[in-house]
């Protein structure tokens, strides 16, 4: 029989696709104002620089358009009784899985940008060199919430989490 | 063993040490030591504005270094009690760092030939954090041997067993070195930033003249292969001496305490303790020349030591370059069965195809620009695209290998995964070391029912890859029961990314 991951059971909160756009927006946006700005005033170069700003804005709105909604179909999460799993990236999928009973820390992360948008995340830290697992985009109540619970499951499960 | 035990959080000032006060000594050999030459160099060239700033400056910086020895001793105290190991140190940024000592993952002992001299030695005590561990230089010999028991359970009978007998054949392997073409490039490149340091242009040096006038009148081929044979002399040369400096009277032997040990270098003795309940499994390293020579490198996989880490990697190091049966003899006897002779499991052809259409790729892309440079640019030749067809001459040969290269596969307490083929590297994982999975896809992976699948542990993380999703998650569960398993599904599972199943808990 074929067998494959299946998605973690949560989605992230609807508002990361307005998150990630405005995100998008903060990395192509200024080189496309300031070259369209130059092609405005330097009419010899205009030619130059409007081919310049082509080729920075057709990928920056592909990639302002598909990116978010891609991820936000991609990024999800679960939290079982034994593990966390969450989901993550948009060309490049990734899976992971760690054990609760190899938990060290719990930390919320907030950006400047995803408070804006009342979003939250959370990153769970084991002793792997592997780096830690964030969930992005949640609602900053659940997230709070999140962990809480987590960081009182990680303490109950018994082991020196290395 | 340690006479004053901090009894829990008494007085705080109690058994700190000093370093030793030979550390002085160590720091004025910097001043010494390179001056000498340098002010001989400077007299028999004579004075002038053009070698004096340089030599000065030199010494500054020499002074400098000699100065910050002297300071080290005055300001590093350290203490071992029952429960920790301390050290203080700074002079306007004081610094204190504290391990505990069921923490301490390795003790490594290094000696250059000053410290040799004066009798004393630098000690590491590795705590399995991202920044170095605690440094100790230098301290006497006695004291460095006393700190080198923190990695084991204090246990006072010696008994240690020599797990390998070096043969002297072995050095054979220094000439498959994968560094000998930059250990013949480096002398060159000395001796000319020596040049330009002190300002002489390399046409005034007499014999490189006469050197490159000899050269101008002989065929170019001629040239270049003596230029290739010299390089290639030099570095491989500069390889054997470099072996026999790192691996001169290598020992690997087991303590009685539980920990390995390895002892060796000829000029600079290192030691390095490392306990066996930190270690979490072995790797076999086999970089192209050394593997055409039938060659491998083995280290052991440290609990708290990325091992892609240069540094640490080398004190994990169990052998010198040694035969392949070798490397796995240790192995079997560090791992406790013959885990490494298990038959792998092959991964599927669609990893080979990956594998050649990214090298096919990388040679197609390329090529058309350079076409079009070759007819646009009167001075670049039309033929240059061929360069990268060309390429595909080695990386073709190079894709296939790493196909070979990968597989899977567990064995007992262990999981074994292979792959590379410029550097391929079989590694040995105890199970319950896994911390957690990671399974990745690119694009070219989703289309061809691929995944790479890794382990995520406290000695680093270790890819199986390219493996098919079906195999990969078998494994997974093979490996580590019930960790991955309540999140598979029949297939059609990542399909479905936007309905999920339920089928948690």
């Amino acid at each position: 029989m074929k067998v494959n991951l299946r998605p973690p059971r949560h989605p992230v909160d609807p508002r990361t696709v307005r998150w990630w756009t405005t995100q998008a927006l903060v990395w192509t946006l200024p080189p496309v104002l300031v070259l369209a700005l130059l092609a405005a005033l330097i009419a010899p170069a205009r030619l130059w620089l409007f081919l310049a700003l082509l080729v920075i804005a057709v990928p920056g709105l592909a990639y302002t358009l598909l990116m978010p909604r891609q991820r936000y179909r991609i990024h999800r999460w679960e939290i079982t009784d034994e593990a966390v799993y969450a989901a993550s990236g948009w060309l490049w999928h990734r899976w992971r899985v760690a054990p609760m009973s190899r938990i060290q820390t719990v930390d919320t992360l907030r950006s400047p940008l995803q408070q804006v948008f009342g979003l939250s995340g959370v990153k769970v830290t084991t002793a792997s060199a592997a780096g830690s697992i964030k969930i992005q985009g949640l609602d900053r109540q659940l997230a709070a919430d999140l962990v809480e619970r987590l960081t009182a499951r990680a303490q109950a499960v018994p082991g020196d989490a290395t | 063993m340690w006479r004053r035990p901090d009894d829990a959080g008494g007085r705080p000032d109690d058994g700190w040490e000093r370093l030793d006060a030979r550390t002085v000594g160590v720091g004025l050999s910097w001043l010494i030591g390179p001056s000498i030459p340098a002010t001989a160099a400077v007299v028999t060239v004579g004075p002038s504005a053009r070698t004096v700033i340089p030599l000065a400056t030199l010494l500054v910086v020499l002074a400098g270094i000699a100065a910050q020895g002297v300071l080290r001793h005055a300001t590093t105290r350290y203490r071992v009690t029952d429960e920790r190991v301390e050290i203080r140190s700074g002079l306007l940024f004081r610094r204190h760092r504290s391990v505990p000592r069921d923490r301490v993952r390795s003790v490594d002992a290094t000696a250059g030939p000053v410290h040799r001299l004066l009798g004393v030695t630098a000690v590491r005590i590795g705590a399995g954090e991202r920044e170095a561990g605690l440094r100790l230089d230098a301290v006497s010999r006695a004291r460095a041997e006393r700190l080198r028991l923190l990695s084991g359970r204090e246990s006072a009978t010696p008994a240690d067993t020599a797990l390998v007998t070096v043969s002297p054949a072995w050095i054979g392997f220094a000439l498959l070195s994968s560094w000998t073409p930059l250990i013949g490039l480096a002398p060159f490149g000395a001796f000319f930033r020596a040049l330009e340091i002190f300002g002489v242009e390399p046409a005034e040096v007499g014999f490189l003249r006469d050197a490159w006038e000899a050269a101008t009148r002989l065929p170019p081929v001629a040239v270049a292969g003596f230029a290739v044979g010299t390089v290639l002399a030099i570095g491989l040369l500069g390889a054997l001496l470099l072996h026999t400096e790192v691996w001169w009277r290598f020992r690997l032997t087991r303590e009685a305490d539980g920990a390995y040990r390895v002892r060796r270098g000829l000029l600079t003795t290192r030691s390095s303790s490392l306990q066996e309940s930190r270690v979490r499994g072995v790797e076999v390293a086999e970089p192209l020349p050394l593997r055409w020579g039938g060659g491998a490198r083995l280290n052991a996989l440290v609990a708290g030591v990325d091992p892609d880490d240069r540094e640490e990697r080398t004190s994990a190091a169990l052998l010198p370059p040694a035969p392949r049966r070798a490397a796995l003899r240790v192995a079997e006897q560090v791992l406790g069965a013959p885990v490494l002779e298990t038959p792998l499991r092959p991964h599927p052809r669609a990893a080979l195809r990956l594998r050649v259409s990214r090298v096919v790729w990388g040679a197609a892309l390329p090529a058309a620009p350079l076409a079009g440079l070759g007819l646009w640019v009167g001075w670049i030749p039309d033929a240059l695209w061929l360069l990268a067809p060309a390429c595909l001459l080695v990386t073709l040969p190079l894709a296939a290998g790493a196909y070979r290269s990968l597989g899977h596969g567990v064995s007992g307490r262990y999981l074994i995964t292979r792959h590379g083929a410029a550097r391929r590297r079989t590694t040995a994982l105890r199970r319950d070391a896994v911390i957690g999975w990671t399974v990745s896809r690119s694009p070219a992976q989703r289309r061809r029912d691929l995944m790479t699948l890794t382990a995520a542990t406290s000695a680093g993380t270790h890819r199986v890859k390219d493996v098919g999703v079906g195999q990969g998650l078998a494994f997974a569960e093979e490996a580590v029961p019930g960790l991955l398993a309540p999140f598979v599904a029949p297939a059609g599972g990542l399909a479905a990314v936007h309905h999920p199943s339920g089928g948690g808990r």
